[in-house]
């Protein structure tokens, strides 16, 4: 048996199989990834869903909105940015966690939409490293 | 503490896009050309494992997600599954079936209340796997896992992946003795973030009720120990931060019959240092998977363990079949 196997985690793929960097079926650009492509659609769809709840004061829809439009796609970049540069990696990812925390509070903190902007400037500089371009919040 | 480099294999985020066909190269048996994964509707499911290291001659818990192409999950309600045998990466055979069993949904802590049913649910709505239990394997190599689903506005839906077995458990397993590691406690002299990567966000180690025991000494006191080895902050999947919160639950309702440890998986996660307790549990062959719970009776010998999630009643049952701690 392989240490392959090994792998497969938590509803993980054999993440190398799955062709990080090809262009996907509507040949639309996607950031390197060992993980799976991250397309700038989905991406360009996580800025902006981070842009819209950032200034958002109701804490159940902020949370379905992250959950959503947001969460995986934050998941996929974190891998695909975790073996070019573990420092955004690790940006991104405890940005995240402070926004989750955020949102697991009976109200959103005074701190939530400071908290969204890092983690949408994470986001940007993640996208950066794999290559991809990030969309501006709506004015 | 010596560092430990780990070369994590990268993984598809937990929830993510799945194609069971995706295979890893030569080592992979040759699928057998059964059909496409599909609903009714002509809609794509994927079907993806969640649990591992699985091997022959045991019961044990299989899991695994399912998920839209358009990435909504299927979520709540129970699925079939049958198992076949695929062979060998040295000699791959036809497939040969194995035992068959009733996949239950268990939700990801924090996912709300949902039909009885199969459901094609946004992350918000349903989150989680599904679970068969007591599956029995009795050949090491590939199995091919088929599962069938009534799904809610969908009809039915098939899909397909494939798992391997092995002869042993690569990791610590059921039956076997603990190892009596030192993890790092609120006790040691390390950096938070290696006691819990949450520290990272917060600065200070949070739960402190599952930071202050080693195994060791939970071995060496004959205490039973629901031991979580999970990197809350780090997580490649959704599931670290929720189980993490969940043991914290346990260790405050059942204090007089266990003890509860999380291990944090890094030590250094920039610098890609794994925490020594954690390599010693789950590095094998240069990788790692987590998270993993382990269940330890008070003889030091692994009683039970899950891979990802668990069922928290089952777990709650578990320790409340313990007898009462002495002080």
């Amino acid at each position: 048996m392989t240490g392959a196997l090994g792998a497969l985690v938590a509803l993980g793929l054999l993440a190398a199989a799955c062709g990080g960097g090809e262009p996907t079926a509507s040949g639309e650009p996607t950031g390197t990834t060992p993980a799976g492509p991250v397309s700038s659609a989905a991406a360009e769809g996580t800025v902006l869903g981070l842009c819209e709840i950032r200034d958002a004061t109701d804490r159940d829809g902020a949370s379905a909105t992250f959950q959503d439009r947001t969460h995986q796609t934050l998941h996929d970049l974190a891998a695909a940015t975790e073996p070019m540069d573990r420092g955004a990696t690790a940006d991104l990812l405890t940005s995240k966690q402070r926004v989750e925390a955020d949102l697991e509070e009976v109200s959103l903190p005074e701190s939530f939409g400071a908290d969204v902007d890092a983690l949408i400037e994470a986001t940007r500089a993640a996208l950066e490293t794999i290559g991809l371009d990030a969309p501006d919040c709506p004015a | 503490m010596d560092l430990v480099r780990r070369s994590l294999v990268p993984v598809l985020v937990v929830l993510g896009l799945v194609l069971s066909s995706c295979s890893s190269g030569g080592e992979e048996p040759t699928e057998s050309g059964g059909e496409e994964p599909t609903a009714s509707g002509g809609d794509q499911v994927a079907a993806a494992m969640a649990s591992s290291d699985h091997y022959v001659d045991a019961p044990q818990r299989v899991s695994f997600g399912l998920i839209l192409a358009d990435q909504r999950l299927i979520s709540f309600g129970s699925v079939d599954v049958t198992f076949s045998y695929l062979g060998t990466a040295q000699e791959s055979v036809a497939p040969e079936r194995g035992p068959s069993a009733v996949a239950v949904y268990l939700p990801t802590p924090g996912t709300p209340e949902g039909s009885g049913v199969p459901t094609a649910t946004l992350p918000s709505e349903g989150r989680g796997v599904y679970q068969a239990e007591d599956v029995t394997f009795d050949r090491a190599g590939f199995w091919q896992i088929d599962v069938t689903a009534d799904v809610e506005g969908l009809g039915a839906v098939r899909a397909r992946t494939t798992m391997g077995v092995r002869e042993e458990p690569a990791y610590p397993a059921p039956g076997q003795d603990a190892l009596p590691t030192k993890n790092l406690t609120i006790h040691s002299d390390a950096p938070a973030a290696a006691i819990d990567s949450r520290a990272a966000v917060g600065g200070e180690v949070p739960d402190p009720q599952i930071h202050e025991w080693t195994i060791a000494r939970a071995v060496r006191q004959g205490r039973p120990a629901l031991v979580l080895f999970a990197t809350p902050a780090f997580c490649a999947s959704r599931f670290c931060g929720p189980v993490t919160d969940v043991l914290a639950d346990l260790a405050t309702d059942f204090e007089d019959r266990a003890v509860f440890i999380h291990v944090e998986i890094w030590e250094d996660f920039e610098q890609q240092a794994l925490n020594e307790a954690a390599a010693e549990w789950l590095f094998r062959d240069g990788n790692l998977t987590e998270p993993w719970t382990f269940l330890i009776g008070a003889d030091g010998t692994i009683v039970d363990r899950w891979a990802t999630l668990f069922r928290e009643e089952e777990v709650r049952a578990a320790l409340e079949a313990l007898p009462p701690m002495s002080a």
